[in-house]
């Protein structure tokens, strides 16, 4: 085991974290879109392909850019201040929510979409925040 | 060091872009090849003869000429193995391969033909019903009834009376007609053909029995409209027997009316046979059920391939038949003829359809998407 680590140290490790790190990045954007393109025609992309598969590699993904930034000593750096991104998030999140309960009347969609966006500002601020 | 500081010696820098670059074709040629499968897209039907009871098996019900189901896959060269696939969408060819087992002789004069319409459509005709003995029937107080073997049976409801008769036909009765006769414990309920709806799901009514349809599009694609279905109570739904999900496998139901515009007869399905309304009676007694729209003549219309072994080496026979002028044909149901000139072991067999890649096909999906957009927000209350 300390072989290989020490294999992935260094130029090698730090090739395979940037690469992984672009390939999450085009992951991400894919899964954002095929969500999109899923809520808007059901069916469209889940009779190709499957969610939870995609959803598995993404986290595999994830699990071996976090292993490799730990062995080559990559630090992350969390803004605090809450950027474009992180509202184009929330927007993106209301979207979907607001989509999947469309049937519903309008106070039912209100209310679940404000308890689910408050519940994921709570975990953001708890969780991924404080740690930072 | 940190994420925005990482750097790497030269060589291995080259090394990353040229990656980099990989990944990024990579990702583009994925994104092309998905939206090829999504703008002409194939769909794929199978049947293996070695787990004729797979759940896996797409491809309904393999048979002989005569009915006979074939569940070991083996058949004579004078027999011909009949076949069907259910499917929504305009498609430009089948191609249909059989691979047979390794001791099966070869084909040598295969050929396959194809029809389109509706799966009950394609049962052989039965006698024509020409005489229908008048129902006798009663309104008492609020309540509706029929006279069968000197036994009174009730409808459930006044919607399932409505649904076979015409109120006018009903003598009325005061109460003491019922001590004249014994009353039957089951209820009489709706037309074989009704569609019912409980909360969110849709029943077709069939005998004593309501089919669940398992998804809008089975329920668009078998000709049926929204507006005919009726909401009905939990006791309404009660009396019958609940059977399995109604999917684009199943064929049309018995009690279903099929219309031929062209020769104008009315045909009932019943018992795997289909039976002209041949008189007056007959045509007033089912005028409350709506008919499909079918066409006599698309049975008579065929399209036929030759088997060939394509690759050689493997006995897998397969051919293409176009079929994009079926497009048009009623029914979502493909039989498949299939002739092997000698006996053979058929051990799967696969049918797939396709669509050309060209404006057309480009334009018919693009309007197939949209549609299916609609409809998706097109329900919403």
């Amino acid at each position: 085991m300390d072989k290989f680590n020490n294999m992935l140290k260094g130029n090698l490790g730090i090739f395979l974290y940037k690469i992984l790190n672009d390939i999450l990045a085009l992951l991400f954007v894919t899964f954002a879109l095929l969500l999109i393109f899923e809520g808007v025609m059901p069916g469209l992309v889940s009779a190709y392909m499957s969610f939870t598969r995609l959803l598995l590699i993404i986290f595999a993904v994830l699990a071996s850019v976090i292993y490799l930034g730990k062995i080559n000593e990559i630090k992350f750096e969390v803004e605090n201040k809450k950027t474009a991104l992180f509202y184009g998030l929330i927007i993106f999140a209301i979207i979907l929510i607001v989509n999947s309960i469309l049937k519903f009347d309008w106070w039912e969609i209100t209310v679940i979409t404000l308890i689910s966006i408050t519940l994921l500002y709570y975990f953001y601020k708890n969780f991924l925040k404080n740690k930072s | 060091m940190t994420g925005d500081k990482i750097k790497l010696n030269p060589g291995w820098e080259r090394r990353y872009k040229n990656a980099r670059f990989l990944i990024y074709l990579i990702f583009i040629l994925s994104i092309t090849y998905f939206s090829y499968l999504v703008l002409f897209p194939s769909t794929n039907f199978v049947f293996s003869f070695k787990n004729p009871d797979s759940l896996k098996n797409t491809i309904a019900d393999p048979r002989k000429e005569n009915g006979e189901l074939i569940r070991n896959g083996q058949i004579e060269g004078d027999e011909k193995m009949i076949f069907d696939t259910n499917l929504v969408g305009d498609f430009s060819e089948a191609e249909i391969s059989f691979t047979l087992t390794k001791k099966s002789s070869i084909v040598e004069d295969g050929s396959v033909s194809v029809r389109k319409s509706f799966r009950s459509f394609f049962y052989p005709e039965g006698e024509a019903i020409t005489k229908i003995n008048p129902p006798q029937l009663f309104k008492i107080k609020e309540d509706y009834y029929q006279l069968k073997d000197d036994t009174l049976y009730k409808f459930v409801s006044e919607k399932a009376y409505l649904s076979n008769y015409d109120s006018k036909q009903a003598l009325i009765k005061d109460e003491s007609f019922l001590k004249n006769y014994s009353l039957a414990e089951e209820f009489i309920g709706f037309r074989d053909g009704t569609l019912l709806s409980s909360d969110i799901s849709v029943f077709v009514v069939s005998g004593n029995k309501i089919w669940p349809i398992n998804n809008p599009t089975t329920f668009t694609s078998s000709g049926w409209d929204w507006n005919d279905v009726i909401a009905a109570s939990g006791e309404e739904i009660g009396i019958y027997q609940k059977e399995k999900l109604l999917t684009l496998k199943t064929p049309q139901l018995d009690g279903t009316i099929f219309f031929d515009k062209n020769t104008e007869k009315y045909y009932l399905i019943s018992d795997r046979q289909k039976h002209e309304l041949a008189s007056k009676d007959a045509l007033d007694f089912y005028s409350k059920s709506k008919p499909l729209l079918a066409e006599e003549k698309n049975l008579d219309i065929k399209i036929d391939c030759n088997l060939t072994n394509s690759l050689g080496l493997l006995k897998k026979y397969s051919c293409t038949i176009p079929i994009s002028e079926m497009k048009d044909f009623s029914g979502n149901d493909f039989e498949f003829k299939a002739f092997f000139g000698n006996d053979v072991d058929v051990q799967n067999i696969s049918v797939t359809f396709k669509k050309k890649m060209n404006i057309e096909n480009l334009k018919s999906t693009l309007l197939t998407l949209k549609n299916r957009t609609l409809l998706n927000y097109g329900q919403i209350q």
